[in-house]
């Protein structure tokens, strides 16, 4: 097998080999750089109230939270409470939590889910233990060869030594004038 | 062969995305554990100085996990005014959400930082908490937590590095 042929089958099985991996890693990707305007492993679903139940700290005890809860109907069940600072409670509950100005009265209830395939692949994204840390390594290697033997597939006026030699040219400035840019 | 294939992935995409509904788990130990020293809470705040270093063990109510980052995670033992705040490190990337109301044992190293422990450790949780009232009320009311600590009595300056924890 001459080097042409070997580079050609190389880029073409380990590129099958890492669509998966690119695709998650480049989704997640997205997600996790809009993360200040979205959160993108949680949905927060949230909705306001007020009530008219007098809490004192001192006295508020489990039996007063869920009392609370039920005049809220929610059915979740019942965790612990907490009071976090100034004149709020906060009662935790299965899959969220209320809070609770007791001076004012205004609370707001949030429930928490996870974010379909956004959570599973951004936890990918994250780095969850260490076999995860080294087949990432090896897809990051794999990503590499993709690319220097995608570079060198073509020959003549398409091929590394002049359109491609422009266009990769063009893709090492893009990046570096973000960098005097910031 | 191919369309085998792809209903197959597909498949296990929606069992993996949906079947996961975060439910409490009875019991369920997560990280690697190095069985370090049981400690108790109040001991921890009385005397913060002598674990400083140390690998220890702690149970405690889990009040705040950051929504932002989920890289941080808030315990209080009998005393609901002093926090210990858990780092996720190596062995965590990001604390789940559905442990918020938990109680907890969590093991990891005891370190000491210069300034509240809030501040020293993350510029971006600074930052967010600093716009938080900008941004909205939710982001508000979830960074009570995270500056509360940097007034508390004890811990202000003690976070945990977090190795593994256990839901009671």
């Amino acid at each position: 097998m001459n080097f042409s042929k070997l580079n050609r089958v190389t880029h073409r099985d380990i590129g099958y080999l890492i669509a998966g991996m690119t695709i998650i890693y480049a989704i997640s990707g997205i997600a996790l750089n809009h993360k200040n305007n979205w959160n993108p492993n949680y949905i927060f679903d949230i909705s306001t109230f007020k009530s008219d139940v007098k809490i004192e700290r001192v006295n508020f005890t489990n039996e007063e939270a869920i009392k609370i809860l039920k005049n809220l109907k929610l059915d979740e069940e019942f965790k612990t409470y907490y009071f976090p600072e100034g004149d709020n409670v906060t009662i935790f509950i299965e899959g969220g939590y209320v809070k609770l100005n007791m001076n004012t009265g205004a609370g707001t209830i949030e429930k928490i889910t996870r974010r379909p395939i956004f959570y599973q692949i951004n936890f990918l994204h994250y780095n969850p233990g260490r076999w995860w840390k080294y087949f990432s390594d090896t897809f990051c290697i794999c990503l590499i060869v993709v690319t220097i033997t995608g570079m060198l597939i073509l020959k003549g006026r398409n091929g590394i030594t002049k359109r491609g030699a422009i266009l990769t040219v063009i893709g090492i400035i893009l990046p570096l004038l973000f960098l005097f840019i910031y | 062969m191919v369309k085998r294939l792809f209903l197959i992935m597909l498949t296990a995409a929606l069992l993996t995305s949906c079947g996961n509904t975060g439910k409490k788990v009875a019991s369920t130990k997560i990280g690697e554990s190095e069985s370090g020293t049981k400690v108790e809470f109040a001991s921890l705040i009385a005397n913060p100085e002598s674990y400083i270093g140390k690998n220890i063990v702690v149970e405690g109510k889990v009040v705040h996990v950051c929504t932002e980052t989920g890289k941080k995670l808030f315990i209080v033992g009998e005393n609901p005014d002093i926090r210990l705040y858990v780092a996720a490190g190596e062995n965590i990337s990001k604390f789940p959400m559905e442990l918020l109301g938990n109680n907890i044992t969590v093991e990891g190293v005891i370190t000491r930082v210069g300034g509240p422990a809030i501040a020293e450790n993350s510029t971006e949780t600074k930052r967010m908490c600093e716009t938080a009232s900008a941004e909205g009320e939710t982001k508000k009311m979830n960074c009570e937590t995270e500056t509360a600590l940097a007034d508390q009595q004890s811990l202000a300056n003690i976070i945990m590095e977090y190795k593994t924890h256990t839901v009671k």
